[in-house]
């Protein structure tokens, strides 16, 4: 659940250049995050906090607040359609902004990493409850489809059978996903708070983490349910089938028993 | 059933085709040249190996028919036609063909013979049971198949086979015991072994037509087994041999030739079905002649007996005063041979004819009959 940096030489789009006016020696780099995402991190460093009277005083080329929204904005990933918006936290003069596929830090330097670990904390369990529900979303449409067709059929194939036992434990291994996301979402407020938590807790209530992660696992227990029940009536399906061909066998043998009577006693009296 | 792609399979008609060819082939140079026996002449086949391909003719035909049957079914299903839909017609056609297997018995081989238990009485009974079938598992329909070409040698001893065929032919009495005895094991296509190319053909289908070119184990599973019988056959039980000396006898049917004729026949759909059922192949040049050859195979069936058995038996009676007095003798083989390719050249052209002008034939009025 550790967000991993990505090498240097990891090629960045155009758009991910730093936005003009901000200061010079202000960085992005590309992190790797859970689930095959990835997060482009713009990293701000900052002279005076930005609610410091000198920032007032004598205003930096942009505002800052101005451009990170903007460089947010130009952000687009087609996999987060239904991804939350972009997010800003002004704290202790510090500023802090996340959207899907990108975040922000702007801060002194002795608060940068600390900010940005926080940052990073977050976007990898968001990427990671992010993942776990597209993932919960698609069982739920599958499992659907599945039991729809399950209740048609009254022969369901190896293959179907099959791929209803594998939707059943993928449906356990989603739910597993989120019982292990669990503790982190629902991490309570720590005391006293540090600049990290209060980040944290903060990126959390405005991203509704808690009431996605409930969600999610609303809609990993439905397909969880389903494909049991799929699964369940595919294998009774089966069995009823095996033994429907047993009785059917014994009626065939029978039927030749029959038949080899029939041959012996008509052979006696048969013409020859 | 509905992973079976729907279409004509012009593999199938290929090889419908040569099998009514081969039975025209067959019919004409036995009845008006053949000589009966296993050394007298082509009929007994076992000294006669030129002659062992037309031993593959009647098996083709039947197990085709297993095979139309299910593609049937499954297009019927496709269309939505209802179960109970599907049951009647498959009753209908049937009772169609069993009736008019004992009218062809009738009108062609005389009324002594009505109960001879032909190819077409045998399709017509195994449609009837294909219809049950359909609703069985598929496992159980291949068992009851094995079962049929396992257990009727047994039958042939328990019957005492040989004592019903005198010169060649199936000869039986008016009795309800020899009528049973030939529907069942001693008739020329009894129900025992000659229905398991029918189920064989409905069960193996999806197999056959399905995807892969391979050739699969089940026809070189076969093939190697007839050839393992043939080669074992004189230490064989009685119960494989039925008490007969030649391993590979059409009638009856021995289990070598049985399994034999069914890899023959596996092999031949699996390649032929890799070869010719491609994009377009159903409006090829080949197809515009087997198809219609294919399609009016009952026509065929019914014709070519009646062109070569009618004048045998009118010419007999004219001359000899015996209907009958003629048969297996009318003429040397080369002249019923240079006959059986003439009717089936002419047949070939009145066939895509028939078909361009919808002249109505036997099969019209089946499906008119029957759905």
């Amino acid at each position: 659940m550790t967000a991993e940096e990505l090498p240097a030489t990891t090629p960045m789009a155009d758009a991910q250049t730093v936005p003009f006016g901000l200061p010079k020696d202000s960085t992005i780099r590309r992190v790797r995050l859970p689930a095959d995402m990835f997060l482009d991190v713009l990293v701000i460093p900052v002279s005076h906090p930005l609610d410091h009277p000198s920032v007032a005083q004598a205003p930096l080329e942009v505002d800052v607040s101005e451009s990170i929204s903007g460089w947010l904005a130009a952000t687009h990933n087609p996999s987060r359609t239904l991804a939350p918006p972009s997010v800003i936290v002004p704290l202790y003069g510090c500023l802090v902004a996340w959207a899907p596929g990108r975040a922000a830090v702007a801060a002194p330097p002795d608060r940068l990493a600390t900010l940005e670990a926080a940052v990073l904390d977050f976007a990898s369990r968001e990427a990671e409850l992010h993942a776990a529900e597209q993932e919960a979303s698609r069982l739920v449409d599958a499992v659907v489809t599945d039991a729809g067709e399950g209740v048609a059929q009254d022969e369901p194939s190896v293959e179907q059978r099959s791929l209803r036992a594998r939707r059943y434990v993928e449906a356990i291994a989603v739910s597993r996903r989120l019982a292990m996301l669990a503790p982190a979402i629902h991490t309570p407020p720590l005391h006293p708070p540090t600049l990290a938590s209060q980040l944290g807790e903060r990126l959390r209530d405005r991203t509704r983490l808690l009431e996605r992660h409930e969600l999610a696992v609303e809609r990993a227990a439905i397909a969880e349910r389903i494909a049991e029940a799929s699964r369940q009536r595919a294998d009774d399906l089966a069995v009823a089938r095996q033994q429907i061909g047993l009785e059917w066998a014994i009626v065939v043998l029978l039927v030749v028993q029959t038949t080899l009577l029939v041959v012996d006693l008509l052979s006696g009296q048969g013409t020859p | 059933m509905s992973r079976l792609a729907g279409g004509r399979k012009v593999s199938i008609d290929v090889l419908r085709a040569a099998a009514i060819a081969a039975m025209v082939v067959v019919h004409f140079v036995e009845n008006l040249s053949g000589q009966v026996g296993p050394h007298g002449g082509p009929f007994g086949g076992a000294t006669r190996h030129w002659w062992l391909p037309t031993g593959f003719a009647a098996p083709t035909f039947i197990f085709l028919s297993g095979m139309s049957y299910r593609l049937w079914v499954s297009d019927a299903v496709r269309r939505g036609q209802t179960d109970r839909t599907i049951s009647i017609i498959s009753v209908r056609r049937g009772l169609f063909l069993i009736v008019l297997g004992f009218a062809f018995n009738v009108l062609i081989w005389l009324p002594e013979d009505i109960f001879n238990w032909d190819v077409l009485t045998l399709i017509g009974c195994g449609l009837l049971v294909l219809n049950g079938a359909r609703r069985m598992p598929e496992a159980v329909v291949s068992f009851t198949a094995v079962l049929l070409i396992a257990v009727a040698p047994a039958l042939r001893v328990v019957s005492d086979f040989m004592s019903y065929w005198t010169a060649g032919y199936y000869d039986y009495d008016f009795t309800w015991a020899d009528v049973i005895l030939g529907f069942l094991v001693t008739g020329y296509f009894p129900i025992f072994p000659w229905l398991a190319f029918l189920l064989l053909g409905y069960t193996l289908t999806p197999r056959l037509l399905g995807p892969g070119r391979s050739f699969g184990p089940i026809g070189t599973g076969c093939v190697v087994a007839s050839v393992a019988v043939i080669a074992s056959w004189p230490s064989l039980p009685v119960a494989v041999t039925g008490g007969h000396a030649n391993a590979w006898t059409m009638f009856p049917a021995s289990t070598a030739y049985v399994l034999g004729t069914l890899g023959g026949v596996c092999l031949a759909v699996k390649l032929f079905h890799g070869l010719l059922d491609g994009d377009g192949a159903a409006s090829s040049g080949l197809a515009s002649w087997v198809t219609p050859l294919s399609r009016h195979s009952l026509t065929l069936y019914l014709l070519h007996h009646a062109v070569h058995i009618w004048p045998l038996w009118i010419y007999g009676a004219a001359t000899t005063g015996e209907a009958t007095a003629l048969w297996q003798q009318a003429m040397p083989v080369a002249a019923s041979l240079s006959l059986a390719i003439g009717f089936f050249m002419i047949a070939a052209v009145a066939c895509r004819e028939a078909d361009r002008r919808r002249i109505p034939l036997a099969e019209d009025l089946m499906r008119r009959l029957c759905g």
